[in-house]
């Protein structure tokens, strides 16, 4: 036993700095589509055609770029492989969550919910417990989930903890598209959280329906069944990513600017 | 030489023979007569069920098809593949089953997505779709939209998730699942015990079942690879490999010499960073915290280091028909091979330290025994068959890509428990950082794909495999029309071991249960598909 303690001693402190300082070791995330400055034609629409799952729209609004809906992206970079204008390039983005404001679920209203939502939020500001539910996700994203307890993220630090139980969570983290099987764990494990209660889909799945879409073994996608808070887009999310979305459920950390 | 002796006595049921993968057969044969002639295969050329699945006949829909892969004896003989015709009013034909246990989960497949019936096969239903769920929808049928109008859940009283799988005096189940520990896959297990002692888990899958078989119908090839890397994200290279070389076999398509070094070397990646995982999970199980935490850091490393070579931490985005999308420059080259020395330094420091910790090898030896002759009958695959004494890997038995250019040896164990399983990955690792190095000092010059578009022949059908970590994994491609896919049919590694699974639980202590299900490193995902 002594020598384990020798190893975990010797191995040093590997845990990253981030949101501190930022994370600048390459490799802690992959590269995803962005767009660069310029103006492309508006007869090209390569982009738009070879999107896998409808991530990549131009609108008749504006003429310039085209526009990158992250939550729905599978981060395949066909996009930017086939832009001849090369306006879609690969950039090193990673903090990518946005809030949906679905917080309180019974209250109607825009502002009502927004003002619930951020109640919510700082509520559980200093500390958060996180009731994790797969719901059909392909693996990549709960490997994700998992590394945020490894010792490179270490979720603890910054007062994140995965629970057991629905009854002690405060936070449901959903990944995978919501298969009709899982449909009736899903919701059983919302109910039983006691409210306030965030509603947090991470991953392509979760967030915009998933590569396979709704079809018969998926048949409502998530935000048609929770109201949904926060939005952690990626295929899958890094943990860096995760960890970005998991400090703005809690108003620590300030929104995504890649608009 | 076995298959000679099948043409001889099967002579007058082989109607037509023709190639679908390089050393594949495929032959017809009578609804009536096939579960004679798989026994046949079994028993005279050591034939080994890899896969059953149906199909709607192209040129006529509504009729059914069977088919049943074979991987005959290691290096004596490629695959053969049986098929046969189902009546079209009545779709039934004599089940596979109930002389080659193998077949038992493809038979409960073929009935719950096709509708057709394996007469003989002893449970039927239940198997995919939940009791009163989707009962008697044949999604997979052509004239089923993909599409599911039910109504939302309602919050129903719980409802008995299981049947009582063993039953008398002082027997008590525990339900698990699918929601349950912290960060886990959604399955379901029953496990039934008396005191201390397991009797029996019944793990229920198909809780994550997406649909992708159905999804990927109508759609082009290149668009089906983004499906095939997600059936398992940890495994999504060794998926799309197999799906590309179905679709290259299948349109001729001519793939370069680099991209099938390139391949290799991409798909050793993922074997290894799976192993380190399957170990530190391992270790994770057993409750060895620094050991976990090295595992962790060790395999955070070769994830980074994915991302840095094809910008993408899971390898996802590599293969597609024709090739590879990411080419290494000598930069590159140079990184993998410098994180790779100093990973396998590390890999066999930890290694070297988890077989000298008493209190970690108590836990694993002699548990989860999962016997040769067991593993064999239940077509095992991967580490969790190799552990068990089946000698059998697609890299060495059917080369693909570059491996018949690199010298590797495929490590087998005869004690099948969980420390075999270990020590078979700890030396596949091994092997692989071998593959990596002999491979990369020749990887040939030239472009990483073909850009050729591949055209797929409306009816035509191809199969592809590739040797996941997870162990092989078979994908079927039938064209349809316009180069479109009519069908696909996908093989994952996970569903045959997690028929093997209970087999390993089978009177093994409570506790023991978590450290043999991560030492089979199973994955519900690519299970459920």
């Amino acid at each position: 036993m002594a020598n384990w303690v020798w190893k975990g001693l010797a191995a040093g402190v590997v845990t990253t700095r981030y949101p501190f300082r930022r994370e600048d070791l390459p490799g802690a995330f992959g590269a995803a589509p962005v767009i660069v400055e310029g103006i492309c034609s508006s007869s090209c629409n390569k982009c738009v055609e070879i999107c896998f799952s409808g991530a990549v729209k131009k609108t008749s609004g504006c003429p310039g770029a085209p526009v990158i809906d992250y939550g729905k992206c599978l981060f395949c970079l066909r996009c930017a492989e086939v832009c001849p204008e090369k306006i879609i390039g690969l950039g090193n983005l990673f903090e990518l969550a946005c809030l949906r404001n679905g917080g309180g679920g019974e209250v109607t209203g825009e502002a009502g919910k927004a003002r619930k939502a951020a109640a919510a939020r700082r509520l559980f500001r200093r500390s958060l417990h996180i009731r994790h539910v797969d719901a059909g996700s392909c693996e990549a994203c709960l490997a994700e989930i998992h590394a945020l307890s490894n010792p490179y993220y270490d979720l603890h630090r910054l007062g994140f903890f995965f629970v057991n139980s629905p009854r002690h969570a405060d936070a449901l983290l959903i990944s995978g598209p919501v298969t009709k099987n899982m449909e009736e764990a899903l919701l059983k494990t919302y109910r039983a959280m006691p409210a306030p209660r965030l509603v947090i889909a991470a991953g392509a799945c979760a967030a915009g329906g998933g590569p396979a879409g709704t079809n018969y073994a998926c048949a409502h996608r998530l935000d048609a069944l929770l109201p949904v808070d926060l939005v952690i887009p990626g295929c899958p999310p890094g943990p860096l990513t995760l960890l970005h979305g998991l400090l703005l459920a809690v108003g620590r950390a300030p929104e995504a600017n890649y608009r | 030489m076995g298959l000679d002796r099948f043409s001889e006595i099967l002579g007058a049921k082989l109607a037509g023979k023709s190639a679908v993968a390089p050393d594949h057969r495929v032959a017809e044969v009578k609804a009536s007569d096939l579960a004679d002639a798989c026994v046949w295969l079994k028993d005279h050329c050591a034939a080994f069920l890899l896969d059953a699945f149906a199909l709607e006949d192209y040129s006529q829909p509504g009729n059914y098809r069977v088919y049943y892969t074979f991987d005959l004896n290691a290096g004596r003989g490629g695959f053969i593949t049986l098929w046969a015709r189902t009546d079209a009013q009545q779709p039934v034909y004599p089940a596979v089953s109930p002389h080659i246990h193998a077949a038992d989960w493809f038979e409960r497949e073929i009935f719950e997505l096709f509708g057709v019936r394996p007469a003989g096969h002893p449970m039927l239903g239940g198997f995919i779709f939940r009791e009163g769920g989707e009962q008697g929808l044949f999604p997979l049928r052509k004239n089923r939209p993909n599409e599911n109008t039910s109504r939302l859940p309602e919050n129903r009283s719980a409802a008995k998730t299981s049947a009582g799988i063993v039953e008398g005096e002082g027997v008590f189940e525990m339900p698990l699942g699918p929601v349950y520990s912290g960060v886990a896959e959604a399955v379901h297990f029953t496990l039934s015990s008396i005191g201390e002692e397991t009797l029996w888990v019944s793990p229920r899958l198909f809780y994550k079942h997406r649909g992708f078989e159905k999804a990927a119908e109508n759609l082009s090839p290149e668009q089906v690879v983004l499906l095939a890397e997600r059936i398992s994200g940890a495994t999504g290279v060794a998926e799309s490999l197999a799906f590309c070389q179905a679709v290259e076999h299948l349109s001729g398509l001519e793939i370069p010499e680099r991209a099938l070094y390139l391949r290799t070397v991409f798909a050793e990646l993922e074997r290894i960073y799976n192993h380190v995982g399957s170990i530190a999970d391992l270790c994770e199980s057993t409750s060895l915290a620094v050991g976990t935490a090295q595992g962790y850091i060790l395999k955070e490393k070769l994830l980074r280091l994915n991302a840095r070579l094809t910008g993408h931490r899971y390898l996802m985005g590599v293969n597609c028909p024709g090739g590879v999308r990411v080419d290494l420059d000598r930069e590159k080259i140079g990184l993998l091979r410098e994180t790779l020395k100093e990973a396998g330094r590390d890999f066999q420091a930890w290694l070297k330290m988890l077989l000298a910790t008493d209190s970690f090898l108590d836990r694993l030896e002699g548990v989860g025994v999962v016997a040769p002759a067991t593993a064999g009958d239940l077509s095992a695959t991967g580490p969790v068959g190799r552990a068990s004494g089946v000698d059998r890997d697609f890299r060495r038995d059917h080369p693909y890509a570059a491996y018949s250019r690199a010298q590797f040896a495929v490590p087998v164990c005869t004690e099948g428990d969980c420390l075999a399983r270990m020590k078979v990955r700890q030396a596949e690792v091994e092997q692989s950082l071998a593959i990596i190095e002999q491979l990369l000092p020749e990887l040939p010059a030239g472009a990483p794909a073909n850009n050729a578009r591949p055209e797929l022949p409306a009816g035509g059908s191809a199969c592809g495999y590739s040797e996941g970590p997870r162990g092989g994994t078979l994908h079927w491609v039938f064209a349809g029309e316009d180069g479109l896919l009519w069908r696909w049919r996908v093989r994952p590694p996970s569903l045959v071991n997690w028929h093997a699974y209970p087999v390993g639980t089978e009177g093994c202590a409570f506790q023991d249960f978590p450290i043999i299900l991560a030492s089979f490193g199973l994955s519900p995902a690519e299970c459920d598909r």
